[in-house]
């Protein structure tokens, strides 16, 4: 059978994009479901709502929540030290 | 040939004139960028006095409630209120976002990305409602039952509790009912493909340019990258990282080496115009209030591991490896000490990088990050290092944002809660990393040895649309500092940058497609060359994991040891 080059390139064209997806999106998705760690790894992502492929820190919606409460924990921990210097100063008679 | 030159790199240079503010792309970027920043901007600060009047009603009820001794409806509904009072919810900005909306997630059903079904049962949810409305009335009534007694009665107080938890769990299922009508985003598509095509082109007619030929092929270049936000959206690739940028370098490429990239397409294959105008977009998002966020701890493993780790790998890679080029080192070594892709594009985009040094860091980031989001929450676990420590190793180590949180989630929640910030706060540094490359390209690299270079030339050379981009980026970190943090919570992260990030995300997927159309798998392949580029990698990424941890351990362990037992 004679094909045109603009067959052949089409031909091309649907293999390789047939063999990506037959890879990446089917094979690999399959082969690493046998895994339990990555069955764990993606129930978290689907509990917490995150995009493993997220580019920045606000394409993933728990960082504001987790900016939140580390910056709670940290006001928390300067407290306990101010009161543990205060204390510390009563103490000494300061 | 100097075109062609210029079409290979990410950023063009020349000497500065003032004409260029109308005919440069990277003004362009930056005047596109201010345009739809300042869109946004006017639509939520007009609504200003409206936020704030109601964010200090549900403070002061907040306030008011949080002085019982349980928590009240009133405080409940105060706290969501007051949550889902944003800038973003304003009815002008919701639309704006609404148009941008890319294709959704999806894995058996391919239409699924693009149509969201109808759903829910009236009847079921006017029950639903009702049960809600009767058990808020129940809780009412034992709350100001608990209160006549003034909140001393023990049994009055756990019996209001238990109404109050009751209408939640009501409150919770009503809202889970409530019926929706179907929609789809094919006319929001539409709307934002025409909008982007002819904000593009108001830029491309002033630089000269056939309008026209670049409106079309631009069209080209935006279906493709719809398509790629739909392979990027496949849940099952989505969970190793795969994500819309990636889909559309594969795609431009697949296209490219093998049918050939249509001539039609070709005037809207701007890479550095698309690439410029998003990072402009995206220095809305670099707000550097947020290094603050977990405090020393976190600015010595994000700020100061991340910039030693730079350098280092740099200068490996041009004394002992002997990179054969200097924008591929720079560009590796950034990608793989900041955060991974973002970090990789505005790199490139400063140290005038080629399109395939770009592609080639992107790919080894991604492939890495595969690896390690399993393998590194794997070895904590195995090893047992505590939470803290994991989620601050994993933090300050794997590239990609999404993926570190995801490694996080993968360890507990507060390893996520730390890594998750910590990958922030090192976000924030690309800010500073793009002009310092910039800086450095201006007067080290770009110019023979020993050669003085004046400010003028140093000014002719920078890359202007890092101005932009810092511009933005410290206007935001300044509006968002003075507004306090709630206004700045509703207006500049949950406003004005729910608007920046919907378009920066768009404006990326552009810029990844039209790399991809103009690549070439050889070329490609010739940068692989002795393997250098993933000696590198490894080279620098075991070294950054042997700091990271040293400082992680030596910050939350022995010096701040009080935050890490508030965490």
């Amino acid at each position: 059978m004679n094909f045109s080059p603009t067959m052949r390139q089409w031909f091309r064209f649907a293999a390789y994009g047939a063999m990506f997806w037959l890879v990446f999106c089917v094979g690999l998705p399959r082969l690493l479901s046998l895994s339990e760690s990555w069955r764990t790894f993606g129930a978290a992502q689907d509990k917490w709502n995150i995009h493993a492929g997220a580019v920045y820190y606000t394409d993933v919606p728990v960082t504001r929540d987790t900016e939140t409460a580390n910056r709670a924990a940290v006001r928390q921990a300067l407290d306990k030290r101010l009161q543990a210097i205060s204390k510390a100063d009563t103490g000494t008679g300061m | 040939m100097e075109n062609q030159q210029n079409n290979d790199v990410v950023v063009d240079r020349g000497e500065a004139k003032w004409s260029d503010l109308w005919l440069k792309e990277d003004y362009w970027a930056i005047w596109i960028g201010f345009f739809i920043l300042l869109v946004s901007a006017f639509m939520i600060f007009g609504a200003r006095g409206d936020i704030e009047k109601k964010m200090a009603d549900y403070n002061a009820v907040i306030a008011a409630e949080k002085a019982k001794p349980f928590k009240t409806v009133e405080l409940i509904q105060a706290t969501a209120a007051k949550k889902a009072l944003t800038g973003a919810s304003l009815p002008s900005v919701k639309s704006l976002i609404g148009i941008t909306k890319t294709p959704g997630k999806w894995s058996s059903n391919p239409v699924a990305s693009f149509v969201t079904p109808a759903k829910g049962d009236q009847a079921a949810a006017d029950a639903a409602k009702a049960r809600a409305a009767e058990a808020l009335t129940a809780a009412k009534a034992a709350q100001t039952a608990a209160a006549d007694a003034q909140f001393k009665d023990e049994a009055l107080n756990k019996a209001a509790v238990d109404a109050v938890s009751a209408w939640e769990s009501a409150d919770k299922a009503a809202a889970a009912a409530k019926v929706s009508a179907g929609s789809n985003i094919f006319l929001s598509l539409v709307i934002l493909g025409l909008g982007l095509g002819v904000m593009f082109s108001i830029g491309m007619m002033a630089m000269g340019n056939n309008v026209p030929q670049f409106f079309i092929g631009f069209l080209g270049v935006f279906v493709l990258s719809v398509f790629a936000n739909f392979l990027g959206g496949f849940a099952p690739t989505a969970k190793y990282g795969v994500n819309a940028e990636i889909m559309s370098i594969v795609l431009g490429l697949l296209i490219a080496n093998t049918i050939g990239t249509p001539k039609w397409i070709m005037p809207a294959v701007q890479v550095e115009y698309y690439i410029k105008a998003g990072l402009v977009l995206l220095g809305a998002e670099v707000l550097f209030g947020k290094i603050l966020a977990i405090g020393v701890p976190g600015i010595f493993v994000a700020w100061v591991v991340t910039p030693i780790v730079l350098i280092s790998t740099f200068i490996f890679g041009q004394k002992i490896l002997k990179m054969p080029s200097k924008t591929l080192n720079i560009v590796i070594s950034a990608d793989m000490s900041v955060c991974g892709t973002s970090a990789a594009i505005a790199t490139a985009a400063a140290c005038r990088a080629k399109k395939e040094e770009l592609t080639l860091s992107v790919g080894l980031s991604l492939a890495f990050t595969a690896i390690m989001m399993i393998a590194l929450p794997a070895l904590i676990k195995a090893i047992g290092l505590p939470e803290v420590l994991g989620g601050a190793w994993i933090g300050g180590t794997i590239d990609a944002t999404g993926s570190v949180a995801a490694a996080g989630a993968f360890l507990g929640p507060k390893a996520l809660q730390v890594a998750a910030t910590i990958k922030m706060i090192q976000n924030v540094l690309i800010g500073v990393t793009a002009f310092c490359v910039a800086m450095y390209w201006c007067t080290k690299v770009e110019c023979n040895e020993g050669q003085q270079v004046t400010a003028m030339e140093i000014w002719n050379r920078f890359p202007k649309f890092v101005i932009g981009f810092l511009a933005v980026s410290i206007v935001c970190s300044v509006v968002s500092g003075n507004l306090g943090n709630d206004l700045a919570t509703s207006m500049i992260d949950k406003g004005v940058v729910s608007v920046a990030k919907a378009f920066r995300g768009w404006m990326f997927a552009l810029a990844f497609v039209s790399i991809g159309l103009a690549t070439n798998f050889r070329e490609l392949a010739s940068y692989f060359k002795g393997g250098k580029p993933i000696i590198l990698y490894v080279v620098g990424q075991s070294f950054n994991l042997c700091l990271t941890l040293l400082m992680a351990w030596i910050m939350f362990y022995k010096v701040f040891p009080d935050i890490t037992a508030s965490i």
